[in-house]
């Protein structure tokens, strides 16, 4: 067999594509036998809002987040790229630094929407290419995704962004049908072996598919964002010198919640600190944000973005244009999350369209 | 002990000298690294436990003592703590890290190395590689600017460099009773000195002001923006490609620089 062919038959293993119907009931029992098994991460209602936390059973999940109300505060690249993580234990007098060897356990995430797949997808290509950070691999290699559709709450663009829909970077995706029926997607097999002692999973039937197709009619009218999106990097170059970006860096009050919230942004700060004993002690990363004021400062004074306008436009271009040159896509996949948390009411879907407005009219 | 992209290697520091008021010398001891591979115009993270990491330029070409020299200058935490350390300590090396000056596509033509103050830091190691591979390339001029005839870095070496070969030219800011050479800017050397500006390969480094001027000179010679290298400055945290503090643009200046061509750069918002 020629290396071609060799490797079209490994991505045939890999690439199970298995659809199956089941009961919301065996849902629940499934769920309940993966919790025993696994830490098994879901949506759930906090505060009036919706965090991921470890569930045991259905019952936990927000049905906010199922109907698309709200989605998560935080996207899912917590799990693998923590706020505050402390990478390296040192010692000052020996000179001496050490690993922070963490114990990993395989988890479950349950219930990721197709955006925040996306989102994990990207967010791979910047910690596992090139360089491969082991903190995050780690983690991602001890993740089993359980990816869910659900209807887009108010602030959501995906559909515009084209990450709505999505057919890897999952082991098993579900998408809540009418008639108490779930769709189950198995994609690996990882996922084949956790659906191995299920009873109740049926081919789909003719009303099943039809259950499928009401579910996306409804989901696409739901949208109630839509931005053209096409060629937004070009958009964005030809913008540069726009008056928007004077108007919304007069809005924006630095509050760093838009980096905090978005599933694709992965700056962090490395920093170190002394324990008491003042002789140990440890480094640690934390989130960062390319809004602060002294990110882009140099030794010497120089900064290379010293006004708020040229940081939240540096926002906009960096998560735009890094990914669409290098990878061929945007990063916002279109989660709104920033949207919904901005302190100073800025969407980036009203962003853009304005950009487009504005740049037809003049 | 498992390894870590963020860990750094417990580095013998061999020799330090004080080269002027603000910068220090050290030479470190390689041994502890299995592999360590570097070019011309790479830089490497240095840590001091309990303070941190800094990205500092490699000075030297590779040798067969492996050792790799550093030169400091006083800054910040960081730089002030090294200032501090003696022959025989410890400090912590990432690295080597950054693209570096393309030199294999520089063969057969003529160097000229723009820097300015401690920016030749980073353009030792391709005066000592020059050297090294003198057959390679056609000739190496150095055009160096500081701001006083204290602040010069490498005096002691200027001689060797010249008597190898290299056109060395040496101007200060303002004019100083210790001082014989020229004064002025250090665009002045370009109307100065005589040089086949068109068929060579430049290489700036040096504080973010001088790289418009110098730009602007090159230009009115009509040099090939293709032919012009510079190694920024930025921010960094990771060295790696995975913080984005030094991210211009949709480029990481760790991974996908320190140097780039002005080529690219010229069209890149914010880049210089
Ligand atoms: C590729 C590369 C190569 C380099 N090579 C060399 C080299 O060979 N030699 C060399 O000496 N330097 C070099 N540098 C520069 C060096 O990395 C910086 O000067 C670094 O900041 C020094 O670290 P520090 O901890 O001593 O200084 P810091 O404590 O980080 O301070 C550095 C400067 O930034 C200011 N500053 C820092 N943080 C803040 C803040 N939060 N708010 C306000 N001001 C702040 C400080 O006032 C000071 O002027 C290089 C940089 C790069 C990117
Ligand atoms: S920029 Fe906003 S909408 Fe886009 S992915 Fe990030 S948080 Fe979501
Ligand atoms: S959330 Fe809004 S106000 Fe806060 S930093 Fe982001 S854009 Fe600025
Ligand atoms: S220094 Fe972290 S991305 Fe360049």
């Amino acid at each position: 067999m020629n290396k071609n062919k060799v490797k079209e038959k490994n991505k045939k293993i890999k690439n199970i594509n298995l659809e199956y119907i089941m009961s919301v009931n065996v849902l629940k029992n499934f769920i309940e036998v993966l919790s025993t098994k696994y830490k098994t991460y879901a949506p759930v209602n906090k505060e009036k809002r919706v965090v991921w936390a470890q569930i045991k059973n259905f019952n936990e999940i927000s049905r906010d987040y199922i109907d698309g109300i709200q989605t998560t505060i935080l996207p899912p690249k917590y799990f693998f790229f923590p706020p505050n993580e402390k990478l390296l234990f040192l010692n000052s007098n020996n000179v001496d630094y050490k690993k922070n060897e963490q114990i990993h356990e395989p988890f479950i995430l349950f219930g990721v929407h197709p955006c925040d797949i996306h989102g994990l997808l990207l967010m791979d290509k910047i910690f596992l290419e090139n360089y491969v950070d082991d903190f995050y691999k780690e983690k991602r290699d001890n993740a089993i995704i359980i990816g869910m559709d659900t209807m887009p709450n108010e602030w959501n663009f995906s559909k515009s962004a084209g990450t709505d829909i999505i057919d890897s970077g999952f082991d098993i995706f579900l998408i809540p049908l009418k008639e108490n029926k779930f769709y189950i997607k198995i994609a690996t097999k990882k996922g084949l072996s956790l659906i191995k002692n299920i009873n109740g999973l049926f081919p789909l039937n003719k009303n099943d598919k039809k259950l499928l197709t009401e579910f996306y009619t409804e989901k696409n009218k739901r949208y109630k964002r839509n931005v053209d999106m096409h060629d937004l990097p070009k958009l964005l170059d030809r913008t540069y010198e726009s008056k928007i970006w004077d108007e919304i860096g007069k809005q924006c009050v630095a509050c760093t919640r838009c980096s905090i919230v978005c599933p694709t942004c992965y700056c962090f700060n490395i920093k170190e600190d002394y324990y008491l004993n003042l002789i140990e002690g440890e480094r640690v990363r934390t989130w960062d944000s390319c809004l602060r004021q002294n990110f882009a400062l140099v030794a010497g004074g120089h900064n290379f973005r010293s006004s708020l306008k040229a940081r939240i436009r540096h926002r906009y271009y960096h998560k735009e244009r890094i990914f669409s040159y290098i990878y061929g896509k945007s990063a916002c996949v279109g989660c709104g999350r920033c949207s919904r948390d901005c302190k100073a009411n800025i969407k980036p879907d009203e962003v853009f369209n304005k950009l487009r407005q504005l740049e037809i009219k003049s | 002990m498992k390894n870590s992209l963020y860990l750094p290697v417990k580095t013998k520091i061999l020799k330090t000298k004080k080269l002027t008021e603000l910068e220090k010398y050290f030479q470190l001891d390689l041994s502890n690294f299995k592999k360590f591979d570097h070019k011309p115009g790479q830089f490497v993270q240095v840590a001091i436990p309990g303070v941190g990491e800094a990205p500092i330029s490699i000075a030297s070409d590779k040798n067969k003592k492996n050792t790799l020299d550093l030169v400091v200058r006083n800054v910040g935490s960081l730089t002030n703590l090294m200032h501090k350390l003696e022959d025989g300590e410890y400090l912590g090396l990432r690295g080597p890290f950054g693209n570096g000056f393309p030199m294999e596509e520089m063969k057969n033509s003529n160097l000229l190395i723009v820097a300015g103050g401690i920016g030749l830091v980073p353009l030792r190691s391709v005066i000592q590689f020059y050297l090294n591979n003198k057959k390679n390339y056609r000739s190496l001029t150095i055009f160096y600017g500081a701001k006083t005839d204290k602040e010069l870095l490498f005096t002691d070496e200027y001689e060797t460099w010249k008597t190898k070969g290299i056109n060395l030219n040496i101007t200060i800011d303002r004019e100083s009773p210790t001082w014989k050479g020229n004064v002025g800017l250090i665009t002045t050397l370009f109307n100065k000195i005589d040089f086949d500006y068109l068929g060579s390969k430049i290489l700036i480094c040096g504080p973010p002001v001088m790289y418009k001027f110098v730009l602007l000179e090159l230009i009115k010679k009509a040099v090939p923006a293709k032919n012009i290298y510079l190694s920024l400055e930025r921010q960094m945290k990771c060295g790696v490609g995975k913080c984005a503090h030094c991210a211009i643009g949709s480029y990481h200046v760790c991974i996908d620089g320190p140097v780039f061509t002005y080529e690219f750069l010229k069209d890149k918002v914010e880049a210089l």
